[in-house]
């Protein structure tokens, strides 16, 4: 086959190659507008349609810039101290002794996401199982609190930004398990977790914050 | 946050703005610009309209998070799309085992040696022959032959070398043309 033939071929499935349906495009930003601006205003709309308590109230513009700058001294701070080689998946320290210990509230915080997340993700439904009626609610809340995260000065810190990333696409899709999920939804999000060493790197970081002494 | 005009345009820029600052309206006309091409680009990369829908739902999602991190130094387009295929890609690596056990289910026949007789349409046995390449060269077809990108937009998308995406694209069209060599 001649390059002209095959470059032919080629601008001829731009047209052609994989060309979608009109996509629902209301429907689409329902679920956009509902995720970004309704959960970061403090109102939590599930997926079962009930409203949850809200993940924390709005804050207050003027408070911003002082809040950036809180959090990139403790989170930052905490977070620089992940970066240091550390052991494969350690168990993590009761939530007691190590909030007692973490005297940043902000830090404290991070951790105590970190460790609910652990425990979210070790009660996963197996096939076949019903969901916990609060399993999908803590999914979306803590699905929220990592969004805020990623985009807090935190993020800049590589290896927790990765962990957020794949902490977020694993929460979205808990988020939106059903009562009586399908396999198929949980072998996604069990290999999501397989794939990425999810829980052995939580479990890393939220370790590290543990014992970080400010 | 100093803001250097791309070639996105003030427009663009306004409603981003207005977007940073909550308002609802220029989110979504930045959404009805764009969301069509979204979600063109991961449709063509995932194969599946409705994990398409969910892609370009969760890039958008992403894309207002992350707004207040664009400084203009590409396009807003270029910015948006690197969000999607960085969605798409981990989306389908998630996926591909699955796919995999799915296609394993399927009768044998799809997978038999094409027949030209039984399928002479060209741009059929080309649209296979895309999907059949490694994931880094169908991608880099993708991106460059099909939706338009230079290789340059295509290297900052995957992370990789200009080079490597002329390289990719390379080692792809030697791919297709064997896959096709019966229509030479």
């Amino acid at each position: 086959m001649t390059d002209e033939r095959m470059q032919q071929l080629l601008d001829d499935a731009r047209a052609t190659y994989r060309v979608p349906a009109e996509p629902p495009l209301e429907a689409m930003w329902a679920r956009i507008e509902r995720e970004h601006f309704d959960l970061r205003e403090g109102a939590l709309p599930m997926v079962d349609g009930t409203d949850a308590t809200p993940m924390r109230p709005a804050r207050r513009r003027w408070l911003a810039p002082f809040l950036a700058t809180a959090a990139t001294l403790v989170i930052g701070v905490g977070i620089g101290r992940v970066t240091a080689p550390t052991l494969d998946a350690p168990e993590l320290p009761a939530v007691a002794d190590a909030t007692e210990r973490i005297s940043n509230p902000l830090q404290r915080t991070t951790y105590e996401y970190l460790d609910e997340t652990v425990a979210l993700l070790a009660s996963l439904p197996r096939d076949g199982q019903a969901n916990d009626a609060q399993f999908v609610t803590r999914a979306a809340r803590l699905l929220a609190t990592t969004r805020l995260l990623l985009d807090s000065p935190a993020a800049s810190e590589p290896r927790l930004r990765d962990l957020l990333e794949d902490l977020e696409l694993v929460l979205a899709q808990a988020a939106r398990l059903r009562t009586q999920p399908r396999a198929e939804e949980l072998t996604f999000i069990a290999e999501a977790m397989d794939e990425r060493d999810v829980v052995p790197r939580l479990r890393t970081v939220a370790a590290a914050l543990s014992t970080s002494d400010y | 946050m100093a803001l250097q005009t791309p070639d996105a345009g003030p427009d663009e820029w306004t409603l981003i703005t207005r977007t940073l600052e909550g308002d609802r309206i220029s989110a979504r006309t930045l959404y009805d610009r764009h969301a069509r091409r979204v979600h063109r680009l991961v449709f063509r990369i995932c194969g599946d309209e409705e994990l398409a829908c969910d892609l370009t739902q969760d890039v958008f999602v992403r894309a207002f998070g992350q707004l207040a991190g664009f400084r203009g130094d590409s396009a807003f387009t270029t910015w948006l799309h690197r969000i999607a295929v960085t969605t798409a890609l981990n989306q389908m690596r998630k996926v591909k085992r699955i796919r995999a056990h799915e296609e394993a289910l399927e009768d044998d026949d799809r997978h038999a040696a094409p027949d030209r007789e039984a399928d002479p349409d060209l741009k059929t046995r080309l649209h296979a022959a895309i999907d059949a390449l490694p994931e880094g060269l169908r991608m880099t077809v993708v991106l460059h032959d099909v939706e338009g990108y230079t290789h340059n937009e295509i290297g900052a998308m995957l992370g990789v070398a200009e080079g490597t995406s002329k390289a990719r694209l390379f080692e792809a069209r030697a791919k297709l043309r064997v896959a096709l060599a019966d229509f030479a």
